[in-house]
């Protein structure tokens, strides 16, 4: 018996449309924490379905971090092999498949920057998974036969990512490589075709870390500005509806005003609902799409 | 999620539902401007007259 093989059954009907939706090369991966914050395996439904832009959006945007999708920038010249498989050579000349080659992919992100490779490192770490948008903006995900869309597993052990920096022909690019795990068939491959979809691959951009730096800090209020950790690009646009202030532990409630400076990009003036007292702590919750806002949040200050 | 209701004033941006609630001392502590108060006082809604009794 063949691997991959089922005792029970028998030979399956060939039949094959003159023309079949196929895959095309991955333009984009979507990374997924293998289990969400409850514990649970993180997944999409299908039926009815919940690959739209509204749940993508949602689950890339979450505040828990095990519950977060992580899609990556665009790659390019991505090359997904399955090796040959591992064969046993009998006397007789018979050959028999041990078992199947492991499938690798390799992707560039053309023009990564050293700050992204930093993040890309961690994903070694912790067990996940993959969507795959491709080339016709496709959707390709794990079907395991239970109604729901999974992210195709990575073997996280075997991820590596490494810098290629710029020669006189090249320009400088990330190189993000991992084996898929072994368990996953290709068989069991689906896509959900691009033009059941409403979004395309410019629509999942992963979140930008941000850092706050308070000044003129009173207990009417204070000033913040708000920069990319990574790149110190003033965050703006950031509305008095995103911003809510925690005192001393009590649940969040919104400031009085909440202003844009009009000529220093990314510094707001914040008054709180009351004046506090002197000692009080408080910490600055902030909520944008795009953008990941917990170290901000995290940062405690006193009053 | 709660609909913020804003309120634009003197290129400040107001929560309308919260500065109405603003105590005066708090309020000069932070903006300085009692011409600004009392725009914002001008627009707390106006209490309802007492039924009379019968």
């Amino acid at each position: 018996m063949a691997i991959d093989c089922n005792c029970n059954a028998t030979l399956q009907n060939l039949g094959s449309p003159d023309c079949p939706p196929v895959m095309q090369i991955a333009r984009k991966f979507i990374f997924v924490p293998r289990y969400d914050a409850q514990g649970n395996e993180n997944r999409l439904d299908l039926d009815p379905s919940n690959i739209n832009k509204t749940t993508l959006l949602t689950k890339i945007n979450a505040s828990n971090s095990l519950d977060r999708y992580y899609p990556t920038a665009q790659v390019d010249n991505t090359e997904d092999t399955r090796e040959d498989p591992v064969t046993q050579e009998f006397n007789s000349g018979k050959i028999i498949t041990v078992r199947e080659g492991a499938r690798t992919n390799t992707s560039f992100i053309p023009l990564g920057s050293t700050q992204e490779l930093g993040h890309y490192k961690s994903f070694g770490c912790s067990e996940f998974g993959a969507y795959v948008i491709d080339a016709g903006g496709n959707f390709i995900y794990y079907d395991k036969g239970d109604g729901h869309a999974y992210p195709i597993a990575v073997d996280n052990e075997t991820f590596y990512c490494s810098l290629m920096k710029a020669t006189d022909a090249e320009v400088q690019m990330l190189m993000l490589r991992w084996q898929w795990r072994l368990s996953q068939k290709d068989q069991n491959l689906r896509f959900a075709e691009a033009d059941t979809l409403d979004f395309d691959i410019d629509d999942l951009n992963g979140l930008y870390n941000v850092t706050g730096t308070y000044s003129a800090a009173s207990t009417a209020g204070f000033t913040l500005t708000l920069k990319t950790t990574d790149y110190a690009t003033p965050v703006t646009d950031i509305a008095l509806a995103d911003v809510n202030i925690s005192v001393n532990g009590a649940a969040a409630a919104a400031p009085a005003s909440w202003t844009e400076s009009a000529t220093v990009p990314g510094e707001y003036a914040c008054v709180f609902a009351s004046a506090l007292s002197a000692g009080d702590k408080y910490n600055t919750i902030i909520s944008k799409e795009g953008f990941d806002f917990a170290s901000v949040t995290a940062d405690e200050q006193t009053a | 999620m709660k609909k913020v209701e804003i309120l634009k004033l003197k290129g400040i941006s107001f929560n309308k539902a919260v500065v109405l609630k603003m105590k005066k001392s708090h309020f000069m502590q932070a903006y300085n401007d009692e011409d600004l108060w009392d725009e914002i006082q001008k627009l707390k809604p106006k209490p309802k007259p007492k039924k009379k009794s019968a």
